[in-house]
Formats: C-alpha cells, structure tokens, sequence
C-alpha cells in the first residue's frame, strides 16, 4: 500500500534502530584502531557488542555515577599508556576511547544523531595519521554507514525490517545522497579560500626526492649538496664509449620564464618513432653497426619520475616508454624500484638539421624584459661574429679566460639571474652555465636549449659495469648550428681547471665503490608483472591524491583558477564565486523539490511529469479535474475540432494528432488503472507506467482556423 | 445485470424528457439505499418521477400527501379494535410500501415528519411497542416547496441529513418542453411501462455496490472536499461524517451505473452537489446569486494525482 502521510504520532514512537547505529560506530572508528593502543580498540569493540545485547534483551541503563567513572577510567587510562592527554596521539585516543563510550548513553533519538554527526567529525581524525587515497577511499564506508544508520532511525519500520530490503536498495538511496552532496563537495574544495602555507604540519611527512628534477632555477639555489648516493648502474655490451663522450641524456628545458628552466608544454608533446623501429632496414642495420652506436644495460635507481636516462642520443627505447622529438624518453609510469632496461645510443647522431619556424621561434624565446645587459652584449657580439660557430666560441673563450669559477656554493641571484651571473658574480655551476649561455645564444637569434642528465661515469674496478652518481648530474646545451642540427655544447667544460674550486676534486675521491655489484635485483621494463604494473598504478594515483588533493595549496588553487579563465581572483572574490555557486546549487535542488509536490510516490511523480507535457501541449489539466473528465474534455475538443464545428475550446487549443491522441489516452487510463483500481501497485508496474509516461509524446496538429 | 442499469435509465429518460442527469442521480440515490428529496415547485414532474421509477423498478408505490394536520398513525398505521375477536388488529399505514412519495414533506407537522424519518432511518416501525420491518427495498421520495414557507415547518438540518441526494427538476428546455406538449400523456406511458429489473435483482445491486474499489487517493480527495467545507466561511458547518459516508456510498453507486468497480474523483464530482448542497447551510443567504459555492469547491481542491 502506497501512502505518504506519517502521522506525528507513529514518528514520535518510531523504534530504535542501533544495529545500524553501532555498525556505522565502528566502522568510522576502525581507522583509528590501526593507531591507538590496542586496549582501547578492544574496549571499543566490547562495550559497542554488550550495548547491543542488552538493548535485544530489553532497556538498561547504568547509573550516571557509573557512566562517570567509566569515562574517568578511560581518561586515566589513556593518561597512563600517553603520560599526557595532549599531542596527536593521546588527543586522538582520548577521543577514540570517549566517542567508544558515548554508545553507552544512547537513551534517545536525539542521542543516536548527536553520535552519527560526532561520527562525521571522527572521520577527520584518521587522515592525522594516515593520508592515503585508500583511507580516503575507505572513508566513504562509514559515511555510508551513518547516513544508513540515520535514516533507518529516521524510519517507521525496526531493523529487522530493514534488514529484509537488499543491499542493492539500500546502496542505491545511499549513493543517492552522497551524490547528491558531491557538488558541493567538489566546489568547496576547490575554490575555499587556501593560505599560503599550511595552519600545521604533522611530523613525519614525504621524504624529499632527490636526482634531475624537470626544472631548474640557478638562481634560488645557494649550495648543492653532492650526493654520492648512485643513480644508475651501466653495463655496455662489448665496446665502451670514451671519457669525452659520455654524456647522459634525461631532459631537455626549453622554456625560460626569467628564473626557471621548464621543459615547454612536455606533457602534451607528441612522441616521436624511434630510429630502430622505423621502417628504413637499410638505414636501422648501418645504424646499429656504426661505430659511434653503443648498446648498454642499465640499472636506474628509483627516481620517483617517469623520465628515463640514456647515453647522449638514444635510437632506441625500451616497451611501455616513448621518445620524445626532444630525444628525452618517458616511461608510463613513475620509477619507484630500482629499474632495469636496454639503450641503445648512437652518441654522434644528427638531430633536426632543419627546424621549423615554429621551432626557431620556440628555441629562440626568451623574456621580453629583463637580463638587458646580457642582451645586449650577445646581440654585439653576434654582429662581430663571422657566424652562429664563431659567436658561441666566442663565448666559450670568455668563460675559458676571464674570471668565472665553478663553485657548488653559489651566491642567491633574485633578478636578471643572467645578468647577475654573468657580468657580476662570475662563479656557480653548471646550471648557471648552461642557463646563461642558452639565454646568450637566444638573445642572439641563434636557437639553444638546456639538457640536464648526468656526465661522466666510474668503472667498478673489480667488474666490467660503470656507475654513475647524483654527484654527477648535469646540466649543458645543445646548440642549433646550420647544417650540423643540435650540437652539445658544455659551457662548463670551458672553465680553466684551476678556477674549479678543490673540495670538488676532493669529494670526487671519496667514494666507496667497493661494495657495488650490478646484479642487484632491478625491475626489467621488459618483463614487467601485472602486479608491478598495479603497483606502478598505484604510485600514479598517490601521485594525482598528493598533487591535486593533499598539496593543494594556494599555488595549486591559483593555477587551476587560471585554467578555468579565472585569474587574478582575490580571495574575498573567490570566496563569493564560492558562495554564489552553492547557492545556485542550492536553489536548483530546492526548486525541484518544491515541484516535485512533496514526497510523491512514482506514480504521482511520473503523473506530473505527464501534466508538464500536457502543458506544453497547451492542454493543462485544471486543479479539480479528475484524469477521467479531462480525457472527456479532450475527446470533446478535439472531435468538435475534427469535425469543423467551432466552439471556443476547440478554437484556443491545436488538436492533438490521433496517434499522440491514442498514445495519451492509453498512458491516462493506465493511470486509472493503476491508481483508483489496484490496491498494491508493485515497483514493476510503477517503473512500466513511468516509461510510458517518459515515452510520451504530444503532437498537436495545426488546427484550422475556426469561423466564428 | 449491468445492462439492467442502462434499461433503467434509458425507460425513465423516455417518461421524464431533459433530465438525464437528476434522473442518474435518482437512481444512484435508489441503489445506494438512500433516499431522494427533490425540491421544487408542484407540477415539475415529481410525481411522475417517483411513479415512473417505481415501476419501472417492479416495486409498489405509495404516495402520501403532508398537510398541516396529517397525524403520525395515518403514515405507519394504527390498531384498531376489532368487535368480532375483541382484539386490536394492526392496520398498515401507507409507509408500508417500496417507493413512497412524501409529497409536501415540509407541510406536516415536526411529529408526523419525524414518524417518516425514524421510518427512513431505522427501516422499521414501532407502534404500540411493536416493531414493524418495512417491506425491501424501501425507498423515499420526499418533496418539497422551498418558496412558500408559510405555515410550514421547513426540514431542520439534523434531518435533511437523512436524505441521501437533494435534487431539483426545474423547468425544462424550451425544445423539451414542446416535446412534452406534444407527445403522450405521461400517465398513460408509464401504464405502459414494463419492469426491468426484479426486486430481487436491484437488492443485489444494492449489495455488490459495497464491494465497489476505493482507493486511498480517492477517500484522500473526498476528506480533502469535506475538509474544504469545514474550513470555509460560507457556512455554518462543514459536511459531517455522515455526509461523508453518504459521498462515498453515492459515489460507488455513480461508479456502478457507469459500470465501474472501482471509484474514480468524477464520481465523487458528479455526486457532489446532490448530496452535499441540502447538508450546507449557507451563511451569506446567497440564494439567487450565480455563485454556487458548493460547486466553487470542486475547482478549489486539487485531486490528489
């Protein structure tokens, strides 16, 4: 039987439903479990299973003298395994251990919402601990389960009842409301206002990543740390490249905004084919038996990126990875093992011995303001130069003979970064070098860019593979010469040795390398598992959750802003947009409620979307008017139409064509039916009357205009 | 036995010209076990009616007509001494009967009106301590005169409410009434008349229409009407739950004559002003005036969808 009026009374006396009550408890607190003591898990667990049993034998209730020695237990309790009440983890347990004893209290209605909202507030507690997607996942759980447990108490029928209805059913009216608060959820997060650092910090946070980074700003550092820590293992098969040219190539930074070196649109570049795999047999074998071709094992490291480092010039690249027209080559995924692929490298191979004009133009970008001194000198010295060769030499004989230093302890340089370094301070290290002098040669007109990668490599005295260190990541140029394509140029090859300061040479002493072996246990790109695969994807989605949820900041919320076309937003005006788009959010959800003639069963739901088609079809039905006497009306008005008679309906509505006509009065009497005849209308019958009724079309016909 | 039901109609429509739908409610009041007050002016075809359905029915007719000194024993009966056995020997009165015309009901004093409503409701009478079971169906067609209201007394409330339908014929179209002049003596037609239906076969009818479906939107509309009329200001008081009950009994009724079994809001619509007009008492004495606030109620309140 459908009816939808509950008396205040049958609510008023509505049962207590507190196995949803306690299941939705729990839940919420398992998180916790895996973080506070163990006593207060069992404690938790104990008194949700003993308030069950008693409340199915009948009412109990304990003394509040009782209730207040308990919760005191508790306090001391958490006192003693803490030695304080104050901090992360004991505040988290104390408020673990009190929100496992409010189950005692429940005596009411109002008790059981004051715990299942409490619930919500519970739920934060977890991410103190732990921040992954898969808790944040999981949190979705127990919001499930306190909105059940709240509408099953908000219910007329008992839990076992409830119980009775599939868990598919449930699910659906859950989701339901989930769904429905996700919008406001999205939008909150996204545009509340953020500070620009955070309120607090909890001890322990991500480790930082060290190795090339894909951006690079000289300026802003003020000491490099040398790390001995090794990058890669590389093991050539037979012959080995020399000294000079080992030079390997992970990123190449083509755009300059004045500070930073940043690769230009790198994530929506176009892969390119790899030389080998192209379809030129002839020109694959020639290349692959050249002298200057190097194929090689090697064993990476974790990076924590997705790029991978080949020796200068890679033609060929392993499965699941793709070369770029820059020659980096990335990997679907984030390297978190140790890694192990072929390359195979061609270290003299010509690259792009033409460049487009849009590749001129990119190459040659540089700020429109800023760094004028050097700009100006470049663009002289270009004229004094016979050519593009003559020029850049011209600047590597500077660097070789007047006083520029290599120094792993430069001074910071906060504007006209180029300038600075290279009239004023005149010592830094590579990434000053390679940064200068691309910005040189571009504000010449010649095109450059910066490669960063690792240079040089030591052999393992006692086998027959090289290492290559953090300590030696790079950072050069590649040139644009006519003629030749991209040529590598490394300014700080140009310095005069004894201007390389000396710990350096120190340091690079003092390496244990004894101990090393190739055959660690590496990941082959090759033979990659769908487990590790599902790992990898795993690390993605970390990845994506730390990015775009846990780091987003005030940086992160500016730069999607300026995505959607908003930027330079104030806070106070992003807190309005806010504001004004959960309003409207607000207002459309309260609207439909307000049409849908409240709490409606389906049928009376599918009846009005009929009557808004009615509308439409200029036939409203009229506030008192039975469906019986409006399909009178309708055959009235339309046979009266079709018969050329004119009274005033028939001359103010178009007549509706027969089949819409037939259609229409099938869907009214089914409503009839359904409605005045059945008593027990079953779901099927509702959701058939509501396709029929979706179905529906009116067509009025152009009626003729009727003679008065 | 539904075909019975149009015979019904369609007979009387042929003795009482342009009236169809105050001829539907008659016999709609008639198969609800109600009983019909029409009131009008004499000579508008109220006898007719009541002769016409009787007969047409198969059910015996009585008419009584109320004047100012009609007592309580000359409608039920009264004992009378016999000489031969030395006992009273109960002599039926005119109420003793299936149809029964109550002519001028609001002439007669409130005891002899009482007498014939006591009889109306209980369907039984008791005279001398003795109750008396009147015969079945028993049906009564009560008139009167709503406009020379001198020297009578006019129905109370409490006892309009006892009749089931009010209806009025008045005069009729100008084409019918020509028809009328021209055709046959009405008298004459309903000598002719031919029962169609048995008393036995309409007791039944009366029966199944208990069985007639009403859904919960339906008695939502009709306590919505009722509730409409109480809160109003028109009149002194809304519809009371007898009112109610007798909607809903007419209402089926209606549903069965439009061969129906169950009850849909037009039911109750078409019913409406027949069995709620003679139970409202207007405040605002609006007699005359085009506006029928009992009708207003209908385009008021929205059928529950």
């Amino acid at each position: 039987m459908i009816s939808n009026s509950v008396s205040a009374i049958d609510y008023q006396n509505r049962p207590f439903n507190l196995l949803p009550v306690l299941i939705a408890q729990q839940l919420t607190l398992i998180p916790l479990y895996f973080f506070i003591p163990i006593w207060i898990s069992a404690l938790s667990i104990a008194v949700a299973i003993t308030v069950y049993f008693t409340q199915v034998r009948g009412s109990w209730s304990l003394p509040t003298w009782v209730k207040v020695l308990i919760t005191l237990a508790a306090a001391v309790g958490v006192l003693l395994s803490f030695q304080r009440l104050s901090g992360r983890d004991a505040g988290v347990a104390l408020i673990a251990v009190m929100y496992a004893l409010k189950v005692i209290e429940i005596k009411s209605h109002r008790d059981i919402y004051v715990l299942m909202n409490l619930g919500f507030f519970i739920l934060l507690a977890g991410f103190l601990f732990n921040q992954s997607p898969l808790i944040a996942g999981y949190q979705f759980v127990p919001v499930a389960a306190i909105l059940n447990a709240l509408t099953a108490n908000h219910s007329l029928t008992q839990t076992s009842r409830i119980m009775h209805r599939s868990l598919g059913q449930t699910l659906k009216q859950l989701s339901k409301y989930l769904l429905l608060a996700l919008p406001l959820m999205v939008v909150l997060f996204v545009f509340f206002p953020r500070l620009s650092g955070p309120i607090w910090k909890m001890p322990g946070g991500a480790s930082a990543t060290s190795g090339v980074s894909d951006t690079m700003s000289p300026g802003a550092i003020s000491s490099l740390q040398l790390f001995d820590k090794v990058a890669f293992r590389v093991k050539f098969d037979g012959r080995e490249p020399q000294g000079n040219d080992i030079y390997w190539r992970t990123l190449v930074l083509d755009e300059f905004d004045g500070l930073t070196w940043s690769r230009h649109n790198g994530r929506f570049e176009k892969p390119i084919k790899s030389i080998t795999s192209s379809q030129q047999p002839d020109g694959k074998a020639e290349l692959l038996s050249n002298e200057n071709t190097f194929s090689y094992d090697i064993s990476l490291e974790a990076t924590r990126q997705e790029w991978l480092t080949f020796l200068d010039r890679p033609i060929d690249t392993p499965r699941r990875s793709r070369l770029f027209k820059d020659y980096s080559v990335r990997f679907d995924y984030r390297l978190v093992d140790r890694t192990r692929y072929k390359g195979v490298s061609n270290i003299r191979l010509p690259l792009d011995l033409s460049l487009s004009d849009v590749e001129r133009q990119e190459m040659t970008a540089i700020p429109a303001s800023g760094n004028s001194r050097s700009r100006n000198w470049a663009q002289e010295t270009r004229s004094q130069s016979i050519d593009d060769r003559e020029f850049i030499m011209a600047i590597l004989r500077r660097i070789n003979q007047q006083e520029y230093f290599y120094t792993l302890a430069p001074p910071i340089m906060e504007q006209d970064i180029v300038d600075s370094f290279w009239f004023d301070e005149q010592v830094g290290f590579c990434e000053h070098y390679a940064g200068a002098l691309v910005y040189l040669a571009r504000a010449a007109g010649v095109p450059a860019r910066v490669v960063v990668g690792y240079q040089g490599a030591e052999k393992n005295p006692l086998s027959n593979y090289w290492i290559v260190r953090y300590a030696n990541a790079h950072a050069w140029t590649e040139i644009w010469f006519k003629g030749e394509g991209w040529v590598r140029i490394d300014p700080t090859a140009a310095i005069a040795p004894h201007r390389v300061e000396e710990q350096l040479q120190l340091d690079y002493n003092q390496r244990d390398s004894l101990f090393d072996d190739f055959g660690f246990a590496a990941v082959d790109l090759n033979e990659i598992s769908w487990h590790k695969e599902f790992q990898y994807w795993m690390d993605r989605a970390n990845t994506g959750w730390n990015d775009w949820v846990l780091d987003y900041s005030q940086g992160s919320q500016k730069l999607l802003l300026k995505g959607l076309g908003l930027d330079n937003f104030s806070v106070k005006q992003v807190s309005l947009l806010m504001i004004s788009i959960l309003a409207v959010f607000l207002a459309v959800i309260a609207l439909k409620w307000l049409r849908q003639t409240n709490n409606g069963d389906s049928i009376e739901q599918s009846f009005v979307i009929m009557c808004r088609k009615l509308e439409k079809a200029n036939y409203p039905l009229n506030k008192g008017e039975g469906v019986m006497g409006f399909l009178s009306r309708l055959d009235n008005v339309n046979s009266s139409a079709s018969s050329g008679a004119s009274s005033n309906t028939s001359s103010r509505a178009e007549r509706i064509n027969p089949e819409s006509l037939k259609a229409l009065r099938r869907t009214l009497e089914r409503y009839i039916f359904l409605r005045y005849k059945l008593s027990d209308i079953t779901e099927n019958q509702q959701k058939d009357f509501r396709r029929q009724v979706k179905a529906l079309k009116i067509r009025t016909s152009e009626a003729k205009p009727t003679e008065h | 036995m539904k075909v019975n039901i149009q015979h019904i109609t369609d007979s009387l429509n042929k003795i009482i010209l342009g009236k169809p739908e105050q001829i539907k409610l008659a016999v709609v009041c008639l198969l609800a076990k109600g009983h019909l007050l029409i009131e009008d002016l004499p000579g508008m075809g109220k006898t007719t009616l009541a002769h016409a359905l009787a007969k047409v029915l198969g059910l015996d007719f009585q008419r009584i007509q109320f004047t100012s000194d009609l007592l309580p024993g000359d409608i039920l009966g009264s004992a009378i001494y016999r000489r031969s056995d030395e006992t009273f020997k109960f002599h039926e009165g005119p109420i003793f009967t299936q149809v029964i015309l109550a002519d001028e009901v609001n002439r007669a004093t409130p005891k002899s009106q009482s007498a014939l409503l006591e009889a109306m409701e209980e369907y039984q009478v008791t005279v001398d301590g003795v109750s008396r079971k009147l015969p079945e169906p028993f049906f009564v067609i009560a008139t009167q005169n709503p406009f020379h209201q001198i020297g009578t007394y006019p129905l109370p409330e409490s006892q309009l409410d006892r009749f089931l339908i009010r209806i009025s014929l008045g005069y009729p179209a100008r084409e019918v009434e020509r028809m009328l002049f021209t055709g046959e003596d009405s008298r004459k037609l309903i000598e002719e008349l031919e029962p169609v239906i048995t008393p036995e076969q309409l007791i039944a009818l009366q029966a199944s229409i208990e069985s007639i479906k009403v859904s919960d939107k339906l008695f939502d509309y009709l306590q919505d009407l009722v509730d409409a009329t109480r809160q109003s200001s028109e009149w002194t008081h809304g519809i009371s739950p007898r009112g109610g009950l007798a909607l809903i009994r007419a209402a089926k009724a209606w549903a069965v004559l439009n061969q129906r079994d169950y009850v849909v809001p037009e039911d109750i619509q078409s019913v409406w002003l027949g069995v709620c007009e003679h139970r409202l008492l207007s405040q605002s004495s609006s007699v005359g005036s085009a506006i029928n606030p009992v009708a207003d109620i209908l385009s008021n309140v929205a059928v529950p969808r």
